[in-house]
């Protein structure tokens, strides 16, 4: 965002409060006044405020009267969100990833039912550097720079707003301050296309931080209800995971969608390689016009925090240790074993912790890799702490060992990070937390020391590494806490699910 | 909730599971493939079966989907798969590929990895050695869809 090019202004955003909102009308009288103000013009989504420098146009800014237009979604908020997925829950209908078996004959002869509701609520990428735009007519050419994870995307769409040839642009990729998946989205660009347009010369729009965060693009908040038939011996006989919330494709790509099926909303839980009996997998879908995209590992996210919660639960109704649980739905697949046991004997799972110390153990498998973290915690001045995390990974065949183990210790930190404190709450239809004060990344001194463990499987088709590492995390954790105070966390954040 | 009374209100509410699932319906393919079909064989007559195609139900990401075609065929001299096309429905480009074999090959399978711009229905037409059309399809929904320039 540090790009300066000659007779570049500065245009600062101010955006609808409001997702997907847009200016009714402005009255900018009092900030031309203001010296170094070059204009406002009217942009997608709301103004831009143009001076020779980047703070007389965020001051001016202020001076800018803007009425927005009503939108349908200006009374939704969090409550509201969380009662139409809850309605989801329960609902007949729903569509199905897999069905296979008796569940009804499973559920129906069981010795003991588990079942359990989770919520993880809308995250945000939070990309240190906020959106920033810089585009310059050349000739018959036009030029934009921009941190951008999805070129193709961005190509498509600035050709649509400036109503030319693909052609005619010249869309220079620069290194991105974080993208997470943020940077996949086009809505940065927009303004800065129609505001280079109306000034006719090269500018630089940029965002402020609230509009980064408070108009993120998130990854979705979700419910999903797990349940669970027992034998006499404690066997599982049954499973059946119902995903329900708003949609991550139907936002970001809808030709992903079909059926009201969302695959991310499933994602990894047809192919989840346990053996549990008869399994039954859907999603009702239960949509609301948030912008939402990937965000990094997707669907996963949120689909390890549920299962693996849930598999503890099993584990102790069934009155079992959750790795020997883990153990026996795993005991058909050597590679799966493998990862599981590589995680808990780096760990010494058998060994006892020190006093006020717990242990939680989770196993996921996302985009081709298989994924299995201890962690160890304890409760320090009221508040949860993560002293060490053990990672075992087998991605097939490890290319760079030094960069595998980086992708594993920033999934987790950026993993724990979003499962003790990150949520975007909604109220009257806008973002609530929309700067660190409100939306707490974790801090250094906050981090736990991470262990991997690299484990390579030859001649299987080679799984990803910079995504795996962060989905099972949250649920290793919320377990081990479980075990350490007796209270079950189900909703995340940790931090607000331990508050309550 | 554990229990009798949450076991009974769990099995209550369990609907009927409905899923159409591969191996391929004998439906007739949509109508961009089977324009597709008929300008590659001349309008030949195509029967269902004799390939399979092995596709992820939902595959995680549409950038790179893994896909299997296996045509059941003795690969004799006498008796042969010459060629597969493979299609598909709503991609920007609606055929996928053409694979050649022979009657040396122990095996008329191909595994490779294909990119999908939405959820759809991917459809391959065998041609035998003896001029006999055969097809299969499978349909997939993604997690996260390739080409995303949907605007």
């Amino acid at each position: 965002m540090d790009l300066k090019l000659p007779g570049m202004v500065y245009a600062y955003a101010v955006l609808s409060p409001v997702f997907k909102g847009d200016a009714e009308g402005f009255d900018a009288t009092e900030a031309r006044k203001i010296k170094g103000v070059i204009d406002v013009v009217k942009v997608p989504g709301g103004v831009a405020v143009a001076a020779d420098n980047s703070w007389t146009a965020m001051k001016a800014s202020e001076a800018v009267k803007v009425s927005w237009k009503a939108m349908p979604i200006d009374d939704l908020d969090s409550a509201k969100l969380s009662t139409m997925m809850r309605d989801g829950l329960a609902a007949p209908q729903a569509a199905v990833a897999k069905a296979e078996g008796e569940l009804n004959v499973a559920f129906a002869n069981a010795a003991k039912y588990v079942t359990a509701d989770y919520e993880v609520p809308y995250i945000a990428h939070t990309p240190m550097e906020a959106w920033n735009c810089t585009v310059r007519l050349s000739g018959d050419t036009w030029e934009i720079w921009a941190p951008v994870q999805n070129q193709d995307r961005i190509l498509q769409a600035a050709a649509r707003t400036l109503g030319v040839d693909a052609a005619r642009i010249r869309l220079h990729s620069i290194m991105p301050g974080g993208g997470y998946g943020r940077r996949l989205g086009d809505d940065g660009i927009h303004a800065a296309l129609v505001a280079a347009k109306a000034l006719g010369r090269p500018v630089k729009l940029f965002w402020k931080r609230e509009d980064e965060i408070g108009q993120g693009w998130y990854r979705p908040a979700q419910m999903a209800r797990l349940r669970a038939s027992l034998d006499a011996k404690g066997n599982m006989t049954g499973f059946w995971f119902r995903a329900a919330g708003p949609s991550m494709q139907t936002e970001f790509a809808p030709a992903g969608v079909r059926n009201n099926m969302d695959g991310s909303s499933v994602q990894n839980m047809a192919e989840c390689r346990y053996r549990w009996g008869a399994t039954r997998i859907d999603y009702a879908m239960r949509h609301v016009p948030i912008p939402c995209a990937p965000w990094r590992a997707v669907g996963a996210t949120q689909n390890a925090f549920f299962l693996e919660c849930f598999i503890d639960e099993v584990a102790q109704a069934a009155g079992k240790d959750p790795l020997a649980l883990r153990r026996e739905l795993l005991a058909h697949d050597a590679r799966a074993l493998r990862v599981v046991n590589a995680a808990a004997e780096r760990f010494g799972w058998d060994r006892p912790l020190a006093p006020g110390r717990a242990k939680g153990i989770a196993y996921f498998e996302s985009f081709g890799a298989l994924t299995a973290h201890v962690a160890e915690v304890s409760i320090e001045d009221k508040r949860p702490r993560v002293h060490r995390v053990v990672c075992a990974i087998d991605c097939g065949k490890v290319v760079m060992p030094d960069g595998a183990r980086q992708q594993m210790e920033g999934g987790i930190v950026m993993g724990l990070s979003a499962a003790m404190g990150e949520k975007v709450s909604i109220a009257r239809g806008r973002a609530v937390e929309t700067n660190f004060d409100r939306y707490p990344l974790m801090r250094f001194d906050e981090a736990p020391r991470v262990e991997v463990v690299l484990l390579e499987t030859p001649g299987v088709a080679m799984g990803g590494i910079g995504e795996p590492g962060l989905p099972p995390i949250s649920a290793a954790v919320a377990n081990a806490l479980f075990h350490l105070t007796g209270k079950r966390i189900r909703k995340l954040p940790i931090l607000d699910a331990m508050a309550t | 909730m554990t229990g009798r009374r949450a076991l009974l209100a769990g099995a209550a509410a369990l609907p009927l599971p409905i899923l159409v699932r591969r191996p391929a319906r004998a439906a007739p393919p949509p109508p961009r493939i089977a324009a597709e079909v008929a300008a590659a064989f001349g309008g030949r007559p195509v029967r269902d079966g004799r390939v399979s195609i092995d596709l992820p139900v939902i595959a995680e990401s549409g950038n790179a989907v893994p896909m299997t075609i296996l045509v059941d065929s003795p690969m004799t001299p006498a008796d042969f798969c010459r060629l597969v096309h493979v299609f598909n429905e709503r991609n920007p480009q609606p055929h996928v590929a053409r694979f050649l074999f022979g009657p040396r090959m122990p095996r008329a399978e191909v595994t490779t990895r294909i990119r999908l711009a939405a959820a759809q229905t991917i459809y391959a037409v065998a041609e035998m050695s003896d001029g006999g059309l055969w097809a299969g399809q499978a349909d997939v929904t993604l997690g996260f869809a390739a080409c995303m320039d949907n605007g």
